[in-house]
C-alpha cells in the first residue's frame, strides 16, 4: 500500500466528550401536554458517550467500529456539530462536509439538479462553482435523466448516490460518512471505494462507520472501536478489527 | 461564540442564504406577474373591507383614508409575514438541520431578507397607488423609505429569533402568535391616527416599536414631512440591542435543534 505523507496537523480534536440523551416517554411538544404531564413525564438520561478523546492528524482515515448502538453515528454527528456535547470539547480544523444516516436534508420536491445547486451551497459554493462540478457530481451519480426529477420520486439508491456524489464532490478537507456502503448495489459500491481512495490518496481526511471489516482493514490506517460509548480500543485498523472480531466471536 | 466570527461564518454562508431567499421568492411568485398579483390579493382586500367599514360605517375623519390606509397596511403585512414565517422557519427546517451543519440563524435571516425584498416589489404599489390613484403624489422623503424598512427589518430579525427558537421547544408558539399579532394589529396606528390615542395611555402606548415606524411611514408617503428621526434612531438603537439579546438566547436555544426538532 502506497503511503501517503502524514503531517502531524491535528484537525479533529476531541477532548474528553460527553453526551447524554434525554428521552421523554411521552414527548410533550404542546403545552397543554406538557402541562397534563406535569406529574407523569418520565425522563430517562441515557448516555451515549462517555469522556471520549482522540485525535486525527491530517490525511488520516479513520474508520469507527462497534456494534449498533454503541455511539459510533453520535460520535460522527458530534464531529458535524449537528449536536453538541454535554461536557468537553470538539474542534474541527477545515472543511467539513458530511454524510449522516441516509440523507443530506434534500428538499425532496425539488429536482436533482436544483439540490445539487442548494446542498452545495451549503458547503460554501456559488453557482459558478457548482457549475464547474456539476456535470461531475451528475455523471457520478448515475441518474442520467432522473437528475431533473423531483427527488421525491427517487428509490433510496438513487438518493444516496447523488447524496454521496455531492458530499465527494464540493472539496472538503474532512469527510465524515455514515454507512455509506451499506447501500447502493455493489457495482456503486465498489464505485465509492475507489473515489475514496482517490480522496485518501489527496490527502483528504476521513472518518467513518463502517461495519464492513474488510473493508475497514482494507481501507483505513486506522480504527476506533467503540464499546458502549466508551472508546476500547484506538489502534491501527487491522489489529482493532482482530480484537472486535474475536470479541464478537467470530475469528477471521 | 464571539459576534465577529459569527458574521465571518454567516459570510461563509452566504451562498445558502442565497440560495433560500431565492428560492422563498421565486416559489412565491413561481415566475409570473400573476404570481405577484395572488400575494397582493390578501391585503388589497383587507384594504377594500377596513375603507368600506371605517369610511362609510365609522365615518373616521381622515382625507384620502384609503390611500392612508394602504400606506401602513403593506408594511404591517410584511411585518406579520415575517412573523408568521420566522416563527415556523425553524421548525419547517427540520430534515435540514439533522443532515447537515450550517448557522441555524440562516433560516430566520433569509426569512427577513425574503420578506424585506417582498416589500421592496409592494412598494411600488404604493407609489403607483399614491401617484395615480390619489391626489397626494411622492415626495423627495419617500427616499426616506429604505431606511425604515430596515430599521423594521432589524426588529423583526430580533423577535423571531427568539420565536424560532422556541417554537422548536414549544409547538405553541406559532399558534399563539396568530392571535397576538391581532392584538399588537390593534395596538399599532395601521387604521388609524396615532394621535387620536389619549394622552395618558401615550407612555404605554409608545412602547409598542411599531407605533414610531407606523408614524415614519405615513411622515414620508403621506404628509409628505421629515420622519421623527429621533425617534428612528431610538427605536433603531432599542432594536439593536433587543437583536443582541435575540442573538443570545438564540444562540442558547440552537444548541438542541437537532434533537428536539
Amino acid at each position: 500500500m502506497g503511503k501517503i505523507e502524514i503531517d502531524n496537523e491535528i484537525v479533529i480534536k476531541v477532548d474528553n466528550v460527553t453526551k447524554e440523551f434525554t428521552y421523554y416517554e411521552d414527548k410533550a411538544y404542546f403545552l397543554k401536554e406538557r402541562l397534563a404531564n406535569l406529574k407523569r413525564t418520565r425522563k430517562r438520561k441515557h448516555i451515549v458517550l462517555k469522556n471520549i478523546s482522540c485525535d486525527i492528524k491530517r490525511g488520516e482515515t479513520v474508520a469507527l467500529i462497534g456494534v449498533n448502538g454503541s455511539g459510533k453515528s453520535t460520535l460522527l454527528k458530534l464531529m458535524s456539530k449537528i449536536i453538541y456535547p454535554e461536557t468537553g470539547t470538539i474542534s474541527m480544523n477545515g472543511k467539513v462536509s458530511s454524510l449522516l444516516e441516509l440523507g443530506a436534508g434534500f428538499n425532496t420536491d425539488f429536482t436533482g439538479r436544483e439540490n445539487i445547486y442548494f446542498n452545495s451551497s451549503i458547503y460554501g459554493l456559488g453557482k459558478i462553482e457548482v457549475d464547474k462540478v456539476i456535470d461531475s457530481i451528475i455523471e457520478f451519480s448515475e441518474l442520467g435523466e432522473f437528475i431533473d426529477a423531483p427527488v421525491r420520486t427517487y428509490s433510496s439508491g438513487m438518493y444516496m448516490r447523488l447524496a454521496f456524489s455531492i458530499a465527494v464532490n464540493v472539496e472538503a478537507e474532512i469527510l465524515l460518512i455514515d454507512e455509506i456502503l451499506a447501500v447502493g448495489d455493489s457495482h456503486f459500491q465498489d464505485k465509492c471505494l475507489k473515489k475514496m481512495k482517490e480522496l485518501k490518496a489527496r490527502g483528504i481526511t476521513m472518518v467513518f462507520v463502517s461495519h464492513g471489516m474488510g473493508t475497514v482493514k482494507e481501507f483505513c490506517d486506522r480504527a476506533l472501536w467503540i464499546c458502549e460509548g466508551e472508546l476500547r480500543m484506538d489502534d491501527t485498523s487491522e489489529n482493532v478489527v482482530k480484537a472486535y472480531l474475536k470479541d464478537q466471536g467470530l475469528e477471521e | 461564540m464571539k459576534l465577529i466570527e459569527k458574521f465571518k461564518e454567516i459570510y461563509k454562508y452566504r451562498h445558502m442564504l442565497y440560495t433560500l431567499v431565492k428560492q422563498d421568492i421565486r416559489g412565491k411568485y413561481k415566475g409570473s406577474f400573476l404570481g405577484f398579483l395572488w400575494t397582493l390579493l390578501n391585503p388589497l382586500l383587507l384594504l377594500l373591507v377596513y375603507s368600506t367599514v371605517f369610511q362609510i360605517v365609522f365615518k373616521i375623519d381622515i382625507p384620502n383614508y384609503s390611500i392612508y390606509l394602504f400606506i401602513a397596511l403593506m408594511p404591517w403585512n410584511f411585518f406579520a409575514n415575517t412573523i408568521a414565517m420566522g416563527t415556523a422557519c425553524v421548525s419547517n427546517g427540520g430534515a435540514l438541520l439533522k443532515k447537515v451543519y450550517f448557522p441555524r440563524e440562516v433560516l430566520p435571516l433569509a426569512t427577513v431578507i425574503s420578506n424585506t425584498i417582498n416589500y421592496f416589489f409592494s412598494a411600488v404599489i404604493i407609489f403607483i397607488a399614491l401617484i395615480f390613484f390619489s391626489p397626494i403624489g411622492l415626495s423627495w422623503f419617500a427616499l426616506f423609505l429604505p431606511l425604515i424598512v430596515i430599521i423594521q427589518a432589524i426588529f423583526s430579525f430580533a423577535c423571531i429569533l427568539i420565536l424560532s427558537a422556541l417554537n422548536v421547544y414549544i409547538r405553541d408558539v406559532q399558534y399563539i402568535m396568530n392571535p397576538l399579532m391581532m392584538v399588537w394589529f390593534y395596538a399599532t396606528p395601521v387604521l388609524y391616527k396615532s394621535d387620536m390615542v389619549p394622552e395618558k395611555y401615550s407612555f404605554l402606548y409608545n412602547l409598542n416599536p411599531m407605533v414610531k415606524i407606523m408614524d415614519a411611514y405615513r411622515s414620508i408617503l403621506y404628509d409628505k414631512t421629515m420622519p421623527s428621526l429621533n425617534w428612528l434612531f431610538a427605536i433603531f438603537a432599542g432594536s439593536m440591542i433587543f437583536l443582541w439579546i435575540a442573538y443570545l438566547i438564540f444562540e442558547k436555544l440552537q444548541r438542541r435543534f437537532a434533537e428536539e426538532v
